[in-house]
């Protein structure tokens, strides 16, 4: 593919990236968020390069996506009339946005009551507490109350502190809930402050009551926790913190470049295979403040990371269509989309025609059990769909005892795993157990859970990964719609409920897998064998 | 401090104990101290209280409490402290803000008494010695201490020996343990006829000043008697 990436983004991480990427020989091109038309920051850098190399695309405003990895087709609007670009792969890596968390305090901005930025913006203006007015010396900084602060903020009420009680002489009182010292030289700093004079408060169990007069003069109310009497207190500048939120631009690209987002919506879900910089998107990866709230090491981390995961997706080798999803067109695919909007991973592209790109998939069968005209299949080899590995269970002549014949259907990632080191770790698994490995609990569908019961199964089980480890985001859940839709019609056929069951677990769960396979075991041998024997 | 009224933070000198150089403003208040202190919970204080409000100035708190006294300066706090501070040290600076008539019990009036007399109990010197001799007498007359007898001034003595104000009152047969171990192991020993106090209450009542009068006494007596070696049991 060729080697050519789009940047999305206008800061100092997207520079360094684009800078990374244009030394190892690729193509560049940045697009600037509406929010920014500042293309300073790429001056130096596009006098020192060919222009065939890099290209600065200034004030784009809403970006559409078509395609996947190798050819991602994308759309900018801005001020005038959309433009196209083609690129093989994407990064995200704008700004994030502060906002002051007045209203968390029943307070509103004013002379004496700012936020951090406000703050940052009046020393950067020469803050002189003589000309401000201010009559008295106490700077209060309010942070992590009512809501948990985080290490960059932290960061950044520490340093404000420190320059205030070093440089301007006046005392610094920090009101805070946890203090979020987990990043670099952050202890450090907190003793530095203290040795400068920094006064804390810190609260668990209460909060302090901020009360403004009419003149605008702040009044502190408050449970000094360890000397546990109650204090007042007249700051003459209240400084509130800020929270932290992804910018109006990432949150589109979410659902314009279809990547999943995580709880606070930056873009990338709070899953562990998207360790790193990685998305649920092959192709697609997400940097700095996109990606999390992370302090500068995180961002350098990232940098780091996306350079060499760009860099290894240009040099690996073209993908063979072992694993891979296929759609046949053999008269039986009407175009219903339905493989399109269940494809975790973006694969599936619909111009010429509704086609797997295979660099994007990522095998996991989704769509295969998805489809309602069957038309799709996994390339695997002769005699290996799922429907082929799933085992005959016929009786062989059993005298006496009733021998539960189970089959468990097991992801890869996960279940398949646990078995194994099950095994390893000498636990003892039922005789009549056999396993269904599955690229993706998403690839099985009702039909595989139906005929393994048909087979003579006398209990099958489902096992996925937990719920938020899913490589692809949501097979699990998938396989656990398909498990609760064939229960409901188990009584119809004259199944016991209890013959199909769900249930999830993780690879390192070596115990776990046994205990539940012998827990089902024994509920299966209570009820007796299945009604097909 | 009572519980119904706010304390006002803008009224207090936050700077007010930092010249003390215990470290105390690098308290992280993680609670270490309090839960290794066997005096913590009493009167509702506890070592990091205290240490707090010596960070934030509240100056007449600390001197009114009594806790500063019911500590005992065991040192568990500052054993344990990952901070370093120097808690026992710092109650015991807190003790020397109070004016000394409010010292509690007789730990004052013992040491103001030393200061004048050169021990606590105000013990002429005629009665000092008959005691001694009285003891020795008594020592003598158990077999293999026949020739037993207590150096006083002895000059040139290898050990010189401060004794403490119970053992010439209340507890005088507790002399006898000394002695009869210095007599067996043939030790060269003396005991001064003045200033011969062991217990230095200064130290308990943060009194520096009259702890070094103290001490500064009992190095005169090893320098008039030309001994090397001090034994001070305290």
């Amino acid at each position: 593919m060729d080697k050519k990436t789009l940047i999305l983004g206008c800061n100092r991480d997207a520079r360094q990236i684009a800078e990374e990427l244009l030394e190892t020989d690729g193509e560049v091109i940045v697009a600037i968020p509406g929010h920014s038309d500042d293309t300073v920051l790429f001056d130096d850098l596009k006098a020192v390069t060919k222009a065939d190399k890099l290209e600065v695309l200034p004030a784009v405003g809403s970006v559409s996506c078509s395609g996947s990895v190798g050819c991602f087709s994308l759309t900018f609007t801005g001020n005038g009339t959309p433009f196209t670009r083609t690129v093989s792969s994407i990064v995200v890596a704008d700004d994030m946005l502060r906002k002051p968390n007045f209203a968390l305090y029943g307070l509103s901005a004013s002379k004496g009551i700012v936020s951090l930025s406000q703050f940052h913006e009046m020393i950067e203006a020469g803050f002189d507490p003589a000309r401000e007015k201010l009559s008295g010396k106490r700077i209060a900084f309010v942070t992590g109350l009512a809501e948990e602060s985080n290490p960059v903020i932290t960061e950044d009420v520490m340093r404000c502190a420190l320059k205030v009680q070093q440089e301007l002489e006046l005392q610094t009182y920090i009101f805070t809930g946890n203090l979020k010292v987990a990043g670099n030289g952050l202890e450090a700093l907190y003793r530095q402050t203290k040795k400068a004079g920094t006064i804390y408060m810190k609260f668990t169990e209460t909060i302090p009551d901020f009360q403004v007069n009419d003149a605008g003069k702040m009044s502190i109310t408050y449970r000094d926790e360890i000397i546990r009497e109650t204090f007042k207190f007249n700051p003459d500048l209240t400084i509130i913190d800020e929270a932290l939120e992804p910018s109006a631009f990432t949150r589109d690209l979410s659902k314009n470049l279809e990547i999943d987002s995580g709880p606070d919506g930056f873009v990338q879900s709070d899953n562990v295979h998207r360790a790193t910089v990685l998305t649920n998107r092959n192709g697609i990866f997400v940097a700095g403040f996109s990606r999390c709230v992370q302090t500068e090491r995180g961002r350098q981390a990232d940098i780091g990371n996306v350079a060499l995961a760009v860099h290894g997706l240009y040099q690996k080798p073209p993908d063979s269509m072992v694993g891979k999803a296929e759609i046949h067109f053999t008269g039986h695919c009407v175009g219903c989309l339905t493989c399109f909007r269940s494809c975790p991973y973006g694969a599936i592209s619909l111009s010429p025609k509704v086609a797997v790109n295979p660099q994007a998939c990522e095998g996991c069968g989704i769509c295969a059990a998805e489809c309602p005209r069957f038309t799709i299949d996994i390339n695997v080899p002769e005699g290996e769909s799922i429907s082929q590995r799933i085992p005959d269970r016929e009786n062989k002549s059993q005298k006496g005892d009733f021998e539960p014949m189970l089959t468990a259907f097991c992801c890869t990632r996960s279940a398949k795993r646990a078995c194994e080191l099950a095994s390893c770790m000498g636990h003892k698994l039922p005789p009549g157990l056999q396993i269904v490995e599955v690229p993706c609990a998403g690839a099985i569908s009702r039909q595989h859970l139906f005929s393994a019961l048909s087979k003579g199964a006398d209990g099958v089980l489902v096992l996925t990964c937990h719920k938020g480890n899913c490589h692809s985001e949501r097979g699990n859940e998938y396989a656990q719609q398909r498990v609760a839709q064939l229960t409901d019609m188990l009584p119809q056929i004259g199944f016991e409920l209890e013959r199909l069951a769900y249930k999830t677990l993780a690879s390192n769960m070596g115990t776990e897998f046994a205990e539940m396979i012998n827990t089902f075991e024994k509920t299966i041998r209570e009820l007796g064998p299945s009604r097909l024997k | 401090m009572t519980a119904s009224e706010s304390i006002h933070l803008d009224e207090l000198d936050h700077n007010r104990f930092r010249s003390w150089g215990f470290s105390q403003e690098l308290c992280v208040t993680c609670g270490i101290c309090s839960s290794s202190c066997p005096a913590s919970g009493i009167d509702g204080f506890d070592p990091r209280k205290l240490v707090r409000m010596l960070s934030l100035g509240l100056e007449d708190a600390v001197i009114e409490s009594r806790w500063p006294w019911i500590c005992t300066m065991c040192g568990k706090c500052e054993n344990v402290c990952p901070m370093e501070i120097d808690i026992a040290d710092a109650v015991r600076r807190v003790r020397s803000l109070r004016e000394r008539d409010k010292v509690p019990g007789i730990v004052h009036k013992g040491l103001e008494a030393a200061l004048e007399t050169g021990n606590n109990l105000r013990l002429p010197k005629d009665d000092y010695i008959f005691i001694l001799e009285d003891v020795a007498e008594e020592i003598a007359e158990e077999p293999g201490y026949e020739d037993f007898s207590v150096p006083v001034d002895k000059k040139g003595a290898n050990i010189l020996t401060t004794i403490h104000n119970k053992l010439v009152n209340t507890h005088t047969e507790d002399l006898k343990h000394w002695w009869r171990i210095f007599h067996v192991a043939k030790e060269d020993w003396t005991v001064p006829s003045v200033n011969w106090e062991g217990t230095n209450w200064g130290y308990f009542t943060g009194d520096d000043k009259a702890m070094k009068i103290m001490s500064s006494r009992i190095v005169e007596q090893m320098e008039k008697l030309e001994v090397k070696t001090l034994m001070w049991p305290e």
